[in-house]
Formats: structure tokens, sequence, C-alpha cells
């Protein structure tokens, strides 16, 4: 079953090529491909058994094959030149996002992070947006790289220490403390550049500003995670002392990057650098609930996780919509777009809503429950991560604010409003981010023996 | 008006300037004594603050009858 998770993409890969050189077919093969991995996952996770005490289909959290599935929609019009290539690129970093989270072999797991690498080089350096587009391809590359070479540094030790890189057998491995600590060090110093953490950030923002509109959607929506789920299946998992004694250097790290990060998003003059720069905020906040200890703070930075992943492609999916008629994303020219276009400004406001973690968004229940987990850990460095939520607050509404309400620009004409497909693309978004608010015991209940046994 | 945004040279410049502002960055004594402040002092303080605080407080003592300071329980 999870088989065909990984191969559908790559049938759609096949399908795109025999569709020759009609882009309409190749776009439809494309989309009809991601939406039957979508499918298979939901199928997945309707045969998830939460009671059941071990391994059934690894990670199936559909949010990645959603994501796929928004990314290919979101890009129907703006992928001029080679189209082909482009659905190729993504379907094959399909394949390899599900298999980072569905492999349990350690070795696997590096091979497919590292793959992931590829096609998202080609996604931003080729069908990126601007002129600094290979520099940022080459930032995003040789940061994640060079960091990931220390986790394969540790990979190596274990393996010759252990005798096998399978995860159930580290999982039940008995490695001394001093060796723990030395490998998790390798393993996070990987994991941080994902995350980000500051100081490792730097790609983010420029990967963000410069790929395409599909290229954010997955950077933002399911890349950011894999860092968040390398830590809880390895770092946290196989080398449970070493997280223990590390814990205050990582909530100190996020906290840090939690306020740096939010300050700086209120700096921002570019759309898209300012939610860019919100995610690093986020994620970090996903990091405290992890290394929390508790179930209430590691389930809340998984629901966090998912909910990022909704809520900022959405963000991203109404910068681009702006960027896609007007062709700037510097702030100083929006203002009053209620008056023209006031759908857009519904959706922006709801998302924006969303992630400033407002009760009934997907959120709040993540950051809330994160936040009590955390508080449980070290409540005086929690207090200083609430901060970003009071700054969240600041930079979402203000962002908000400047560009929906005021008189109108006198730099824009009128240009109309979202268009059906634009809508189409954030209807499920929505309808996602309130079903996980409203109902998130849809989603925390089969995490729940799972998490348990992640206490150390 | 092409796109229908009217460009302004201004807002340009100024845009050029804030993305590039690094390219025009010089160290000074007053950016040194930030830079070691903010990146160098505040982490390595909080990081110490972390380490000094972890484990301190039991906050669920009143539910098992046990101390809330760890250090006096021990």
């Amino acid at each position: 079953m999870i088989l065909s998770l990984l191969v559908t993409p790559i049938l759609g890969v096949i399908g795109v090529i025999l569709s020759g050189e009609n882009t309409s077919l190749q776009k439809k093969v494309a989309l009809t491909s991601s939406l039957l991995t979508f499918v298979l996952s939901l199928v997945l996770w309707a045969g998830f058994d939460s009671n059941y005490n071990g391994f059934q289909f690894v990670s199936s959290f559909p949010t990645v094959t959603t994501q796929e599935v928004v990314g290919v929609d979101a890009s129907w019009e703006s992928i001029k030149t080679g189209i082909k290539y482009f659905l190729i690129a993504f379907l094959v970093l399909e394949t390899l996002l599900i298999a980072v989270f569905v492999v349990l072999d350690l070795l696997l797991f590096y091979i497919c992070f590292e793959s992931v690498l590829i096609p998202m080089f080609l996604i931003i350096g080729i069908w990126g947006a601007r002129e600094r587009k290979i520099h940022a391809a080459y930032q995003f590359f040789l940061y994640t790289l060079l960091g990931s070479l220390f986790m394969l540094l540790a990979i190596l030790v274990i393996y010759f220490e252990v005798g096998s890189t399978d995860y159930q057998v580290l999982a039940v491995a008995d490695i001394s403390e001093t060796r723990q600590r030395i490998l998790w060090l390798g393993f996070f110093l990987s994991f941080a550049v994902k995350v980000p953490m500051i100081p490792f950030h730097i790609w983010l923002p420029e990967a963000h500003v410069e790929a395409s509109l599909a290229g954010s959607i997955i950077l933002a929506g399911v890349l950011l995670k894999l860092a968040g789920y390398g830590f809880l299946r390895y770092s946290i998992a196989i080398l449970p002392d070493a997280s223990v004694f590390f814990t205050p250097l990582v909530y100190s790290l996020a906290v840090i990057s939690i306020i740096y990060s939010s300050f700086t998003t209120l700096r921002q003059v570019d759309l898209k650098k300012i939610i860019a720069y919100s995610s690093v905020g986020h994620m970090n906040i996903t990091l405290l609930g992890l290394f929390s200890n508790t179930i209430q703070g590691i389930e809340g930075s998984l629901i966090l996780m998912l909910a990022h992943g909704v809520v900022s492609p959405a963000l991203f999916i109404c910068v681009v919509i702006l960027y896609d008629r007007y062709h700037t994303r510097l702030l100083k020219y929006y203002r009053g777009l209620t008056q023209h276009m006031p759908v857009w400004s519904i959706m922006f406001f709801l998302f924006t809503l969303g992630n400033i973690a407002v009760p009934l968004s997907a959120n709040f229940v993540g950051e809330f429950m994160t936040f009590t987990g955390a508080f449980q850990q070290n409540p005086v460095l929690t207090v200083l991560g609430g901060l970003g939520m009071i700054l969240s607050a600041a930079y979402g509404i203000w962002l908000y604010n400047r560009t929906a309400f005021g008189a109108q620009s006198r730099y824009l004409a009128p240009m109309g409003d979202i268009n059906r497909r634009e809508f189409m693309t954030l209807v499920p978004l929505l309808f996602l981010m309130f079903v996980m608010g409203v109902f998130p015991n849809l989603f925390l209940e089969p995490m729940h023996l799972a998490v348990s046994n992640l206490l150390i | 008006m092409g796109h229908g945004i009217k460009l302004d040279p201004a807002v340009e410049r100024w845009a050029h300037l804030r993305e590039n502002t690094h390219l025009y960055y010089a160290w000074n004594k007053r950016n040194t004594r930030r830079s070691v402040l903010w990146l160098a002092a505040v982490p390595l303080g909080l990081t110490a603050l972390a380490y000094a605080t972890q484990d301190k407080w039991n906050l669920a003592a009143s539910q098992t009858n046990a101390q809330m300071n760890n250090e006096k329980s021990q």
C-alpha cells in the first residue's frame, strides 16, 4: 500500500513524458497523478489502527500529497516554459518526499533527505521568479548539504557501532551517553539548517522569494517539516539521553529564532519574505514542543506542523495572486485592495488569522498545546517564546492592514478579483485549516499511542 | 501602466537599497558592539538561563503532593 504512494507519482512522470508536447494534457496527467496519490494517502490514513503499538503505514499524513495537488494546481498558469520538465521534477520531488517519511532505514532516510535537494534545486534555479534565482538555488543546496554532511558522519559512526541502520534495531540499541551527544550534534546541524534555526536560516527567505509558487508551496508546506520529523524519529527516539542533555540548548536557540525572526519579519518590505520569515518563527515553536518530553507538547508540535503546512502555502498563494496581476511584491505599492479585490481580502484575512493562531484555526490548537507542553519543560524560556505569538499577531495584522485597507493605491489599477481556479485552490486549504482547528482530535487520536512511546 | 501598475522609480530605488543593505554595510564600533550583544551575549546568556532553569520546578507538584522546587525535594 505504501509502495503505491511511492509509485503513483512515478507513473505520473511516465504519463507526462508520454503526453508528448501537449502541455494541457501534461498538466492534467500531473494533476491526476497527484490527486490519486492524495486519495491513496487518505485510504492509508483511514486504515490506520490507532490502538496498535507498532509500525503500520509509517507517516501516512496526507499533507505531503495535499500540497503536491495544490502545487500543481497553483502553477497551472504561471509556468510557461519547460512545463513537461517542471511537472516531472515536481512528481519526482513528491516521490522523494513521501519516501523520506515512510522509510525505516537511517541510511535510506539520509539518501531521500538529500535527494529532495536535486529537484528542488532545479525548481528554484530554472523556474524561479527573478534574476537571483540561481544564487538562491545554490544557497539552498549548499546550506542543506553542508549541514547534512555531519549527519552522514554520524550515520556512519552509528553503523560501525551498532552494525545496522535499520530503525527498529537502532531504537533498542545501547549507545553510550558520551557518544550519543556527539552523534546528536551531527544530526542537529543537519536538522537545524532545515528547520531553519537562526543562524542557519539565511537560505530560506532567498529560496522562497526566488522560487515559483509551486516551489514555495512545497518548501513551506513540506520541506521544513522534514527537520521536525528527523528530530522526532531519529534524534529523540534513537539518542534519548543526548536529547535530554541538549534540550536547554535547543530551547534557547529556538526562542532566539522565534524572537529574532519575528522582529525581522516586521522590517520586511517584500510580501513573500514576510511569510518566509514568519515560517522561521513557527517552525521554531514546533521545536519547543518536540523537545518538551510531554504528550501535549509533541502532539501540539505535530499539529502545528500540519497547520503551518496548510496556512503558509495558502498565504503564498494569496501573495502570488497579487504578483500575477501586478508583477511586484513590494509592500509600498499595495493598499486598499479590499475595494477591488474583496474575495481575495477575505481569503487573505482568514489565512492571516490562521497564521497568528487565532482560536478555531489549526495553528491555535498546535501552538496552545505546544506551549502547554513546553511550559512544563522550561517555563522561563517558554514565556519568552510566547512573545512569538504576540509578535506574529503584530506582523500579521500590520501586513493585512497595510495591504487590504486604506485608500486605493495610486500605483495600481483594478485588475480583477481572484478567478475560479485560484479560489478553488484556496478553498480546500481553508477547509482543512478550520477542520483541524475545530476537530483536532481527528488528527490527534491516531498519534496518542505513538507519541506516548516517544517519551523519555 | 504595464501589468496594471505604475512603477515609481523612487520606490524601486528604496526597495533596492533595503534588499541590498548588506552590500553597503560597514563595520564600526557601534554596530560591532550591538552585534556582539545580540548575536553572542544574549544567546549565550539565554542558553545559560535555560540550563540553570532546566528541571528546576515541578509544575504538576500539587497533583502528586510533591515539592514544586525540584532542588529542595532532592
